[in-house]
């Protein structure tokens, strides 16, 4: 392990803690820190969706709390290399958004056991799913997943900028002092990366969440008043009270929506550490998919954990690897510290609620900021080919009619069931339209050149 | 000064300004903690929409302006409209408790005039109805909400209206009330809440003389169009949640949407927790799309048989979900 790579070793100026890099303590810690504090983001997913189902305020604190800790033992086990799982790239595990709807559709019918059962199945489907991703290497080209990177980004737009303007819900007034909160928290991590030098390029996400939240205490009352509340909070409490109660169940009827969203999940998290790769060794010509194919095993084993376990579906965290594009440190040890901290807030309210209580408008700059790391990867991965006819369209049909699942609802609504799940949502709907059009698209292509290999006439 | 000795101070100054920093801003943190006082920091938690937040702490300050300078205040709400409004959707009202109207942020020339006899669309006392709020009900109803029908500009059928209203005695001694709403109603979870519990406490108390005033559709039970249900724990509809039937439906047999039994499930948690909620997914209406709807439910008792009162209501929609 090279505990000295840094931009002087390295050679990239864009690398400030390469991959085996060891930084710091202080340095490991805030690191650290910054990549835990964007993990929370996602923390309330498991609340919200004991809430949509009508689960009380103790059934929500359980639920976080368990995801909590899957997630952080996940991101544990993606950064670490062993012999069976784990990428070893920056590359944490969050509750995400990607199975939400389809987790509640399960709670709601069969209740929570349902949805944990469920989710079991699909961890064990993008376990599958992994083993088999070298042979369907072919399935994932550039354009493909530099395709499915950008949707991840996207995917998270509605809840980075609702956040953002600091509206919960539809119908309620414009805060613009929570604008002024989220655009003040943006503009200073953006200027801090942008114009900062080492320490402040790092901590970009710290800085301005801190000041974000000293202008949210000036501005927002709400602020203040919801820190107050962090003293009723026990410090510590232990989730695993009656283990009966994580007995899952399961329904044939639910196999096919979970196991689309797995593949979708599966290929979210194949972008993400396509993203992480690229970050960690900008070297590589070509995809490494040793490392990619052991990352997915370990998401999936992570997603099946966290249902055994009582909590929601975690997967791979776009955001945190475009905060690891932005400040330059992908030291796979960030990711390890981040995930044990994380794990332990599980065991502790007062602590996560510390964290739980940063206000929206800043939650939802510290989104923009990562997300628009990520974006921008996928982007450049689907420009880094040259873009033919084929591609093209392959490309603009997938998003415009994936994206159209979220700009006009009602039509996709009105479809049969069947077809239904797979135009649920724009990430899911892209992602499959584009890896099969642009099969469709090749057709003629693959056919030719496996007539070629068939002959054995050498490649055109 | 050489290199080494200005890093060498600068290194020993650092932690010295950092621990400085963390300090002011802990005591800055204490302070506008305080600062915000006691009923803005009474439990507001209970509401969805940031609007509603704002206009409780906004009428909230508007009383204990009241309280510290009397009739000035008006002149304060007057000055500066927009300081008093939530984002200009809202106005201050002040009455005293004859009905007497002294202020009033969205229609002037009501000053002075004695509203005392002034019903909303279904005939509903207003000024009453407020009173008995802040009056009777400041425990289950620490906001003095009250809602009525009425006839908004451009509105053909009424439109309901939710204020909240809180009590303030002025320096001279007279016992006002201030109150103010959204223009554009947002329906709060915490408003069926807040009808359910006085519903069941008023059936505990009256028993079956009770039910008529529940079921009455111009009653004070019934708001945004949803009146309160009652059943008996075998599930059987005293006040059926919509059809006034004479044979009661047996509505633990009530599946909804989803393929679940939501009412047997209210009476699980209210038999556990004397309150609960869960969530219901129906149709209003045959070949309509399915909603979404609260259910909140209690405990109360009918002539010491134990019943279950409920109301159901709809749910905000989160503006990131579709």
């Amino acid at each position: 392990m090279d505990k000295t790579q840094t931009t002087e070793t390295t050679g990239n100026p864009k690398i400030i803690y390469g991959l085996d890099a060891v930084p710091p303590r202080r340095d490991l810690l805030l690191l650290s820190f910054q990549q835990m504090l964007l993990m929370f983001t996602a923390a309330t997913i498991p609340a919200i969706l004991v809430r949509e189902i009508g689960g009380s305020l103790q059934e929500a604190s359980l639920m976080v709390a368990l995801t909590m800790i899957a997630a952080g033992v996940g991101s544990v086990i993606q950064a670490t290399r062993t012999r069976w799982m784990g990428s070893g790239y920056l590359c944490p595990n969050v509750c995400g958004p990607s199975y939400l709807a389809v987790s509640m559709q399960a709670a709601w019918s069969g209740g929570l056991p349902l949805m944990r059962g469920m989710i079991i199945i699909a961890g064990v489907a993008e376990m599958l799913l992994a083993r088999l991703i070298n042979r369907l290497r072919f399935l994932f080209p550039p354009v493909v997943t530099g395709l499915a990177v950008t949707m991840v980004g996207v995917s998270i737009i509605p809840v980075a900028v609702s956040g953002f303007f600091g509206s919960r819900f539809a119908g309620d007034i414009f805060g613009w002092r929570d604008a002024v909160v989220g655009a003040v928290s943006l503009l200073l991590m953006a200027g801090a990366n942008i114009w900062g030098k080492k320490s402040v390029k790092m901590y970009c996400l710290l800085l301005g969440t801190a000041g974000g939240w000293l202008l949210a205490l000036i501005l927002l009352p709400d602020a203040a008043e919801n820190l107050s509340r962090i003293g009723h909070a026990p410090w510590i409490s232990f989730p695993f009270r009656d283990l009966a109660g994580l007995k899952p169940a399961f329904s044939l009827r639910l196999l096919p929506p979970f196991l689309i969203i797995a593949v979708c999940g599966s290929l979210k998290s194949f972008g993400n550490l396509i993203a992480a790769q690229k970050i960690s060794e900008p070297e590589l010509k070509e995809l490494k998919m040793k490392p990619l194919s052991k990352g997915l095993m370990a998401d999936g084993f992570t997603t099946a954990m966290a249902g055994a376990m009582g909590g929601m579906a975690v997967d791979t965290s776009s955001s945190n690897v475009g905060l690891a594009a932005a400040t330059g440190a992908v030291s796979r040890w960030i990711a390890v510290c981040a995930g044990i901290i994380f794990a332990i807030l599980g065991f502790s309210p007062k602590l996560t609620m510390a964290i739980a209580l940063i206000p929206p408008p800043v939650v939802g700059a510290m989104m923009i900021f990562a997300v628009s790391f990520m974006i921008s990867t996928g982007l450049q991965e689907m420009l880094s080919v040259k873009l033919d006819q084929r591609k093209i369209f392959a490309i603009g049909i997938s998003l415009i009619l994936g994206l159209g699942t979220g700009l006009v609802p009602a039509v996709f609504q009105a479809m049969p069931p069947t077809l239904q799940v797979f135009f649920a949502e724009p990430l899911s709907s892209t992602t499959i339209l584009v890896i099969v059009l642009y099969q469709l698209f090749h057709l003629d292509l693959t056919l030719a050149e496996r007539r070629r290999k068939r002959d054995g006439v050498g490649p055109t | 000064m050489p290199e080494a000795k200005k890093s060498d101070w600068r290194r020993r100054i650092f932690p010295v300004v950092l621990t400085a920093g963390a300090v002011l801003i802990l005591i800055f943190v204490l302070l506008r903690i305080r600062q915000l006082g006691e009923t803005e920091r009474s439990d507001l938690r209970g509401y969805d929409y940031l609007a509603t937040r704002r206009l409780v702490r906004l009428t909230a300050q508007g009383a204990r302006l009241l309280e510290e300078k009397g009739g000035e205040a008006f002149d304060d709400f007057s000055a500066d409209p927009d300081r008093w409004s939530v984002e200009g959707e809202s106005y201050l009202y002040v009455y005293d408790r004859e009905g007497v109207n002294l202020f009033h942020g969205g229609y002037p020339e009501l000053r002075g005039q004695d509203l005392r006899d002034l019903t909303d669309l279904l005939g509903r006392n207003i000024h009453r109805l407020i009173l008995d709020q802040l009056d009777n009900h400041s425990e289950s109803n620490p906001h003095g909400w009250c809602h009525y029908l009425w006839a908004a500009p451009g509105s053909l059928q009424g439109t309901w209206k939710s204020s909240c209203h809180f009590p303030a005695t002025l320096p001279d001694g007279r016992k006002v009330y201030i109150g103010s709403g959204l223009n554009t109603p947002l329906v709060e979870r915490e408003f069926f809440r807040i009808n359910v519990d006085q519903a069941a406490e008023f059936l505990a108390g009256e028993g079956t003389a009770a039910l008529a005033g529940l079921k009455d559709p111009q009653g004070p039970f019934t708001i945004y169009d949803e009146a309160v249900f009652v059943l008996d724990r075998e599930g059987r509809a005293i006040i059926d949640p919509s059809l006034d039937l004479k044979k009661p439906r047996d509505l633990f047999e009530y599946r909804d949407l989803s393929g679940r039994f939501p009412l047997r499930e209210l009476a699980e948690r209210v038999e556990k927790e004397k309150t609960g909620w869960v969530v219901t997914l129906s149709r209003e209406r045959a070949g309509g799309h399915p909603v979404k709807k609260g259910i909140y439910g209690r405990n109360s008792e009918l002539n010491s048989k134990p019943v279950i009162v409920g109301a159901l209501c709809e749910l905000p929609e989160p503006a990131w979900m579709r």
